[in-house]
């Protein structure tokens, strides 16, 4: 039936398409979600057509997309869900709990991995829309978990981003870091697409009452198998092993990415597990690796790990070159490389992961966090900038249970050695330990933003911090740190509104004559009395300067006035939508410069 | 920008103002008054004299640099300077007051009076105490111009078509001078006391003082004219019984439209020149009383006025608000420059008797600039005392006298 | 067999009687060869016996075994008799009833199809050539040799073969075997492919017989389904028990594999069975699919610690809380915390992400085109002004003097006088470079008849002491003046000539001999050169005439003040225009209906009315520059009348509402209009009578347009105080569209009373301008 009446156009209406597909309203929305239909926006005849005249808003979907709906396998698995609700309202009304058990137990399932396929037809495709799953998981990460949100989804979406979080700080990926009111927005850029995340700081969020949490939900279910999907070829085509195992004692501990040992698939040379507990990760490589035997092809681990070296040095070589390298670039450097690191010695191999680190921002420095700092997001900024972290609080940890063995102290004290700057956020520091940087944790943002090392000095404990800037600039056309006297040029150019007078001279040749003429005269008189004038020589002159192009600017404008005044009325209509666009820009930026100006002064 | 140097080599051609020739450095964003002051120091002047600075022909306005780049001459070059005396910024002397539109006026030098034309019809002598010798009433509208003959005897030119000769020791009216068919603008007097006049009625004519050498006047004989007509002629010929009436000696047709000024070639006695409305400039053989020259401009021209002898140009003010510098002798451009500054019609030039590179231009924007042929700006602007009131009539004799709407005829010192 | 063979044989002769009926029947599948005949009735009796019997039984589905039983109690009858096979059996009437044989109807075991009439087995039949006989029968009787043909059947046959004759000899009887007829075209059908029997059709429609589509009309049976077709069946039941009894007691288990983790089987599914699922990745191009746009970057605003100019000032906040949430431009107030320690979190975190999904899937998507053109490209890009000089850019001269609005103006030919009129009921001349007023005349003082009209009339509309119209004669220095109901002829001594002005002065006063002389044939001159409409009789057309307008004398007053003639029109006279030539004018009175165009004859002091009924609210009249063409305008159209052949030529429809005034081109091709609905629109005259262009750049109502008499140029003055002045090149060739430049928007004229610029006017040879303003000043524009 749609389909005669869908032969009419191409766009359906919302009930016509429910209709058609003959799922309630709620699955049809679930559909659409997971499925990624979205209404669309018509106009003119089409609109019309679809509509059939009645003038009150419709959403229209595309026909196309809502017959492939109908051959969605998921959609059957709603009917039978259904079904199956059904049965077990009824087996728990009629009271036979086990049989409702039964019929619980098997209820229909679904997985969506075909949709991903079908929505993401290339890795790429899948990556530029991570966005939103990478908030959405981080958000509900977040969340308290309560009667609409199990503590199921949050902790595998706490998983699921700190395995991301892990994956971006082991292949340093991490462009831009911003601490908004919001919470801290990240940018890495992953395969050349550029992705950008919020994570909320870190607060019990406050669930608003009227938030529908099946719709968020079902986001949650897709995006929470997108990125399944997404790290495990990520971790896949940077040869770790996916899921990566948890480092049980930091996770009960101070968590976060620490608690994750990424290892490659092959070899234990390249694996950096999180600083903390070598021992322990050794001794869960160990195991990993002789688990992880049958994994792969490959089957003789002392070659593999040179292949997995030279592959690590080139995808740190590339990414240090550019950051939007494609991935099959990439692996033709892999080839060349590798014979290099066929011919290279053993000897190399220890050497090369530390020049790989070289390029990045933070390599070689060892940041000492305090308690007080969100431990989250340093650690992920810093070993992302390739730098090493101890945080205060594992220390705590480590003190805590002193029946640690040995190995725990003896590399608390090497650590603590090798701390080259202290990350505080307090007033003032007390018992400052000499051969340590004191910065507050914005210097770490702006460093990574500026992508250099910046002076440590304006960050120090207790000082006032510079103003931190967002890395995506303003958001109109104005910049905060533009330079000082064109700008106050320009605003004394606003502030001074000449009044157009009228029938203003088109031979702007005499208004000039006059201003140099009127300065000839000025020295013409001050030499009769014969007194020295460099002041009121100078100033003639420069508003001399300044009547030119003034008054050709004015000529300009009664032109283009004039001009005007031929056009069409559709023309003029566009032409004053985009010129009132740019006229607020403007308007915006001059009165954020005046502002400035008053703070100035 | 960087201040660089750039050498100069300073020539004059007046001897006592003399200063060694060889070049010396300056920076180059020196301006007039600081070479002017290195002038000073080697002259050893006591009390500072101020210069105007030409290079190449051209007034030096502004700094050395902006020059340099306006003209773009080489920085690595030795320039070459003449310097001049320059001119004092005139002051304002002293105010006639006037009846009506002060519409014409004409310095005597030698006698120092001044007579001047009204919008009243009368034409008044002053002397130099600002007292009014002498109201002559006779014409029937606006006195639109007037000149000297000698020291004793004005001719006017007025609305009603006519012009007076009259005697300024016997106060009469000695003669009218009939033919124009329209209101005479302008007048001009030649060697040998001759006079010529421009009309609207698109024609100049010549005349003399010699009142005995003019024709009769004959009236044209009107066709059956109606009962109106007559009397109109009445009323016309009223004012004039006892004063005698004479026709001209030759006219000058040619002009498409009326002519608005007229002025004697400076050196050759029977070249004239005058500029119309048809925005021609025309030259004029009396011999043989043709039109030798035309040259066209684009706009209709108001006044002209001859530059003396060293630079034969012909600076001619426009309705378009400009100065047009025509030099006759060039056949082939109309004009050598053009001068802007004023604001509304250019209607009346007075050259500088002194030095021929200047002259003064008085506007109905109510001002008078003064400018020089080298510079295409003005060196100074005059404002009337009463901010723009139109100036209609300027004369430049020692110093610059000026009619305008204002009533008054201002003195201004230079 | 045996047994069956012989009961066969007897049953022979007995059964002619079914042959009969055999034959009747017909049985497709059977044919018949000539030679064994009996036999192949036999067959076919059989079969059909066999058929009709056991029809019915088959049909009941019986299964074997009760066909054994048959067969078997059919065996014992046959033994009973011997000899012959009917047996008589006394009924219960005593009589005999003979009871024939059954037919046994077990006929597949019966082989009659058997051919060997000869059983000699396999003795070679050479071994009886010495007998004549041939071998023996199953009864034992032999079977004699058939006569073998003379020499002459035997050479008649093979002068003329037999139709199927092969040649062969039957090895059993001798003769020789020919093929039957059927068997021959049996064997054509083949060589041609057909089917070898043609009596079966293979389309033939089959008939379906157990459908419900089309239920049969003689059902095969009309008995009841049977019972056990409906009850289920037991044993099945007992199946199904025992599994459910199994799975109940969980001896037999449904349970998925991974039974262990049931609770959170979702994640261990997906991370049980992740695999790389752009293995083989093909870029698939959805053209109609739109990616959802990514959310904007964050901005300095948003900054835990921004740059201070960022922070909102008290009014600033106060309105961001004023305006409800969709249009505020950020939804969130920007703050400054001091460090990081201290920025707590954020509230609507959850919200907007909420916000977000409802987006993604609920906004409805469209793929718009950014235009991020330049504004400026938009603009048509036009000559720049600069190369069109010369044209008016400022004002000159002002000319100052009348009390209350200038109402109109007018340039004479020389281009030094220019005269207008005001309100003030004075009509001024003044020289135009100085703007010196030279010549004054107040109708309203001098011309009694006008002064005590504006008394009589002042009641009703005191509009009459405007000077409505002052237009200078084309060649001389003749103005005529319309105020009033009145058309003033008059000459300004402004000090010109006396030849001049005498001219003028004849030019007029010729008209009055003219006219005094002999009125009757003026009319019929003036009827024939003056194209006037109305071809009645005369003096009807002269008592028209008069009561259009008359000539008269001015009053001593006036005449001295050079006014000669005054014409008393019936109605007030808005406009008046002159012909280019210079003899006639055309006014117009709004308010005359049908008299509301007059043309005026100088030379003939005659007024004609070229209209016999009214054309509307007549605007204004024009002459064609040469042509003798009357454009008239009325409040919506300017209609174009051909006067030479009265005829209506053209009739342009500008599209608006009310119109004020109009133009002609110089060359005459071209109109332009002005209305009080803030248009000016451009008519080109061989393109349609649908404006070319309608220009809409004035704020207020559009007072006066006017091309310049020579240059390419044209002015519009408004009631917005300003002049828009124009370029129009219209070229020569009527297929390149004129084209049109704005050049200047001349400002100067006070707004005064609602009225701007009046009236404007070109001067005759020079790119100046004059306008006529409501603020009681003319003013002249200069280049």
């Amino acid at each position: 039936m749609v389909k005669k009446r869908a032969s009419k156009g191409g766009y359906v209406t919302r009930t016509q398409a429910v209709r058609y597909l003959q799922v309630s309203l709620a699955d049809f929305r679930r559909l659409c979600i997971l499925k990624g239909i979205y209404p669309r926006d018509l106009t003119g005849k089409t609109k019309k057509k679809v509509q059939k005249g009645s003038t009150k808003p419709i959403t229209a979907y595309y026909r196309k997309d809502i017959q492939y709906l109908a051959h969605e396998p998921i959609l059957n698995k709603f009917r039978e869900h259904k079904i199956f609700a059904r049965k077990l309202s009824r087996a728990i009304g009629r009271g036979d709990l086990d049989n409702a058990k039964r019929i619980d137990r098997n209820r229909p399932r679904y997985t969506l991995d075909h949709i991903i396929k079908e929505r993401y037809p290339t890795f790429v495709d899948a990556l530029g829309d991570l966005d939103d799953a990478l908030s959405t998981l981080f958000l509900f990460a977040m969340m308290p978990a309560n009667d609409k949100v199990t503590n199921r989804v949050t902790a595998d979406a706490e998983r699921l981003t700190t395995e991301w979080m892990a994956y971006i700080a082991r292949e340093h990926l991490l462009k831009k870091v911003f601490v908004s009111i919001k919470g801290v927005y990240y940018q890495a850029t992953v395969k050349g697409q550029d992705i950008t995340w919020v994570v909320p700081h870190k607060f019990p969020q406050n669930v608003p009452s009227d938030i529908d949490f099946r719709i968020m939900l079902t986001f949650l279910e897709f995006y929470t198998t997108l990125t399944h999907f997404v790290l495990y070829k990520l971790y896949t085509e940077a040869n770790l092993i996916y899921p990566p195992s948890i480092n049980l004692k930091r996770e009960n501990g101070v968590g976060g990415i620490g608690s994750f040992i990424l290892q490659s698939s092959k070899s234990d040379v390249l694996s950096k597990p999180s600083k903390i507990s070598e021992s322990e990760s050794n001794s869960n490589l160990n195991s990993k690796s002789n688990s992880k035997s049958n994994s792969k092809s490959n089957s003789k681990p002392g070659k593999s790990g040179k292949i997995e070296i030279s592959k690590a040095l080139a995808a740190d070589k590339n990414q240090a070159e550019d950051s939007t390298n494609e991935s099959d670039e990439e692996s033709e450097e892999e080839t060349n490389l590798d014979e290099f690191s066929a011919a290279a010695e053993g000897g190399d191999l220890l050497l090369q992961p530390k020049f790989g680190d070289e390029e990045h921002l933070f390599s070689g420095m060892t940041f000492f966090v305090g308690r007080e700092v969100p431990l989250d997001l340093v650690e992920f900024v810093v070993l992302s900038q390739g730098g090493s972290v101890i945080s205060e609080s594992a220390l705590d940890e480590l003190i805590d249970n002193e029946d640690e063995n040995v190995s725990n102290h003896a590399k608390v004290e090497v650590d603590l050695s090798k701390v080259t700057h202290q990350i505080c956020d307090r007033p003032a520091l007390r018992n400052a330990v000499v051969g340590r940087i004191y910065v507050q944790p914005q210097w770490l943002f702006d460093s990574v933003n500026s992508s250099k090392v910046l002076d440590h000095s304006a960050y120090a404990p207790g000082e006032s911090l510079p103003p931190h800037l967002s890395p995506w600039g303003d958001r109109g056309v104005y910049n905060p740190e533009e330079d000082e006297e064109d700008e106050d040029v320009e605003v004394a150019e606003d502030d001074e509104e000449e009044v157009e007078d009228v029938a203003e001279d088109v031979v702007e040749a005499e208004d000039l004559a006059d201003e140099a003429e009127a300065e000839a005269e000025a020295e013409a008189e001050a030499e009769t009395k014969s007194k020295n004038k460099s002041k009121s020589q100078t100033k003639p002159k420069k508003n001399a300067q300044k009547e030119k192009p003034k008054q050709l600017k004015r000529k300009s404008d009664e032109e283009k006035e004039l001009r005007k005044t031929m056009m069409s009325k559709k023309q003029r209509v566009l032409y004053d939508k985009i010129q009132g666009g740019i006229d607020k820009e403007e308007e915006r930026k001059n009165t954020l410069r005046k502002k400035r100006q008053q703070l100035k002064n | 920008m960087s201040v660089s140097n750039v050498r100069i080599k300073l020539t004059t051609r007046d001897e006592d103002l003399k200063v060694d020739e060889n070049p010396i450095n300056v920076p180059v964003d020196l301006k007039r008054y600081g070479l002017s002051e290195i002038i000073n120091q080697l002259l050893e002047n006591s009390e500072p004299i101020s210069f105007d600075f030409l290079i190449d022909g051209k007034l030096l306005k502004g700094s050395l640099q902006d020059f340099m780049r306006n003209e773009n001459l080489s920085s690595e070059s030795i320039i070459e300077i003449e310097y001049v005396q320059a001119v004092e910024p005139p002051t304002f002397m002293a105010a006639y007051e006037h009846d009506d539109w002060v519409s014409g006026v004409h310095i005597n030098k030698s006698i120092s009076q001044i007579a001047t034309g009204s919008y009243d019809g009368c034409v008044r002598i002053w002397d130099s105490s600002a007292q009014v010798k002498h109201t002559f009433s006779g014409h029937q509208g606006a006195v639109l111009s007037v000149k000297w003959l000698g020291d004793n005897k004005v001719v006017s030119g007025s609305r009603d078509r006519n012009l007076h000769i009259w005697n300024t020791d016997g106060k009469e009216l000695s003669a009218i001078l009939k033919g124009h068919t329209g209101p005479v603008t302008s007048l001009s007097v030649l060697s040998r006391e001759r006079i010529v006049s421009g009309s609207a009625d698109h024609t100049l004519k010549v005349w003399t003082s010699r009142i005995k050498e003019l024709p009769d006047y004959e009236a044209p004989e009107l066709s059956h004219s109606t009962s109106s007509s007559v009397k109109r002629r009445k009323i016309a010929d009223k004012h004039t019984q006892n004063a005698k009436v004479k026709g001209s000696l030759l006219t000058l047709e040619g002009h498409l439209a009326s002519v608005t000024d007229v002025c004697a070639h400076p050196i050759e006695k029977d070249v004239v020149y005058s500029v119309s409305e048809d925005h021609t400039v025309r030259t004029w053989d009396l011999v043989t009383s043709q039109n030798v020259d035309t040259k066209t401009t684009g706009f209709s021209l108001l006044s002209i006025a001859s530059l003396g002898p060293t630079t034969q140009l012909l600076a001619c003010g426009s309705s378009a608000r400009h100065i047009i510098l025509v030099d006759p002798r060039s056949a082939t451009h109309a004009s050598v420059n053009q001068l802007n500054g004023h604001k509304n019609f250019v209607v009346s030039i007075a050259p500088n008797p002194q030095n021929s590179y200047q002259f003064a231009s008085g506007s109905h924007d109510g001002t008078i600039r003064i400018w020089d042929v080298r510079s295409d700006k003005s060196m100074f602007t005059l404002e009337r005392q009463q901010k723009d009131q139109d100036v209609y009539c300027l004369d430049w004799a020692d110093y610059i006298a000026a009619g305008g709407r204002d009533k008054q005829l201002e003195l201004y010192n230079i | 067999m045996a047994t069956k063979k012989r009961n066969f044989s007897e049953t022979e002769g007995t059964n002619a009687s079914r042959d009969v009926e055999s034959d009747s029947e017909e049985f497709p599948s059977l044919n018949i060869s000539d030679d064994s005949e009996v036999e192949g009735e036999q067959n076919a009796d059989d079969v059909s016996d066999a058929e009709s019997i056991a029809s019915v039984p088959s049909l009941e589905g019986v299964n074997s075994s009760d066909l054994e039983e048959l067969s078997s109690d059919n065996e014992s009858l046959k033994l009973t008799d011997e000899d012959d096979n009917i047996e008589y059996v006394r009924g219960a009437d005593g009589k005999l009833r003979p009871i024939y044989p059954e037919i046994e109807p077990y006929y597949s075991s019966d082989d009659s199809d058997r051919e060997d009439v000869n059983p000699i087995g396999n003795i070679p039949i050479t071994a009886y050539d010495k007998f004549p006989h041939i071998g023996y029968n199953i009864d034992g009787k032999r079977i004699m040799r058939p006569a073998t043909k003379s020499a002459i059947d035997a050479m008649l046959e093979s002068i003329e073969l037999p139709k199927g004759w092969t040649g062969l000899v039957d090895k059993n009887t001798g003769e020789n075997l020919n093929l039957s007829k059927e068997e021959m075209d049996l064997i054509e059908r083949v060589q041609k492919g057909m089917l070898p029997n043609d009596n079966i059709n293979p389309f033939e429609d089959q008939l379906e017989w157990f459908s419900n589509t089309n239920p049969e009309i003689m059902p095969l049976s009309s008995r009841n389904e049977p019972k056990r077709r409906f009850v289920q069946s037991k044993h099945e039941a007992k199946q199904v028990m025992k599994l459910v009894r199994a799975i109940r007691e969980g001896k037999l288990s449904l349970k998925p594999k991974d039974d262990t983790i049931d609770d959170d089987d979702r994640q261990m599914m997906l991370s049980k069975k992740l695999y790389d699922v752009w293995e083989k990745e093909e870029a698939v191009v959805n053209r109609m699919h739109l990616q959802a746009p990514k959310l904007p970057p964050p901005t300095h605003e948003e900054s835990y610690n921004p740059p201070k100019e960022y922070l909102f000032t008290e009014e600033e906040k106060a309105k961001w809380e004023a305006t409800d949430p969709e249009d505020r431009e950020t939804n969130f107030i920007p703050q400054a915390f001091g460090a990081l320690r201290k920025v707590p979190g954020y509230a609507n975190a959850l919200r907007e992400r909420f916000e977000r999904c409802l987006d993604l899937y609920l906004a409805p998507r469209a793929r718009n085109k950014r235009v991020n053109i330049d504004p400026d490209s938009l603009i048509p890009d036009l000559p720049s002004p600069d190369e069109l000089r010369p044209f008016p850019i400022r004002c000159s001269t002002t000319y100052i003097g009348h009390e209350g609005r200038v109402r109109t103006l007018s340039i004479d030919s020389t281009g030094e006088y220019l005269a207008t009129g005001g309100e003030d009921g004075t009509v001024r001349v003044w020289d135009v470079l100085t703007g010196r007023e030279l010549w004054k005349l107040d109708l309203l003082k001098e011309d009694t008849y006008l002064s005590e009209q504006a008394s009589l009339e002042s009641a009703n509309h005191n509009s009459t002491d405007h000077i409505d119209q002052v237009q200078w004669h084309p060649k001389t220095l003749l103005l005529t003046v319309a105020a009033g109901d009145n058309i003033y002829l008059l000459v300004p001594s402004v000090l010109q000539s006396i030849e001049v002005e005498n001219e003028a002065h004849d030019m007029i006063e010729k008209g009055w001999t003219y006219h005094a002389a002999n009125l009757k044939n003026i009319e019929s001159k003036v009827n024939v050169d003056d194209a006037n409409l109305d071809e009645d009789n005369e003096d009807e057309a002269k008592a028209k005439r008069k009561q259009y307008a008359e000539w008269t004398k001015p009053p001593a007053r006036l005449l001295s003040k050079g006014c000669n003639i005054v014409i008393r029109c019936t109605k007030r006279v808005k406009h008046v225009n002159w012909h280019s030539r210079g003899d006639y004018f055309v006014s117009t009175q709004p308010d005359g209906q049908n008299a509301s165009v007059l043309v005026h004859q100088l030379s003939k002091h005659s007024t004609q009315c070229p209209f016999k009924k009214s054309k509307g609210l007549i605007q204004n009249a024009k002459f064609h520059p040469y042509k003798p063409h009357l454009y008239v305008a009325s409040q919506r159209y300017v209609r174009i009348y051909n006067l030479a052949n009265q005829s209506l030529l053209k009739k342009l429809l500008p599209g608006v509402k009310w119109l004020s005034n109009f133009d002609i081109h110089p060359q005459g091709d071209n109109v332009i209009t002005s209305s009080y609905d803030l248009r000016v629109t451009w008519h080109d005259l061989e393109l349609s009578d649908r404006p070319y262009k309608t220009l809409r750049y004035h704020d207020r109502a559009v007072r006066d347009v006017k091309f310049h008499p020579k240059l390419p140029l044209f002015c519009s003055g408004s009631d917005d105080g300003t002049v828009n002045v124009l370029h129009d090149t219209v070229y020569d060739d009527t297929l390149k569209n004129p084209l049109l430049v704005p050049l200047k928007i001349l400002k100067g004229h006070k707004i005064t009373g609602g009225l701007g610029v009046i009236e404007v006017a070109w001067h005759p040879r020079e790119a100046w301008l004059f306008t006529a303003g409501g603020d009681g000043t003319a003013r002249l524009w200069t280049t």
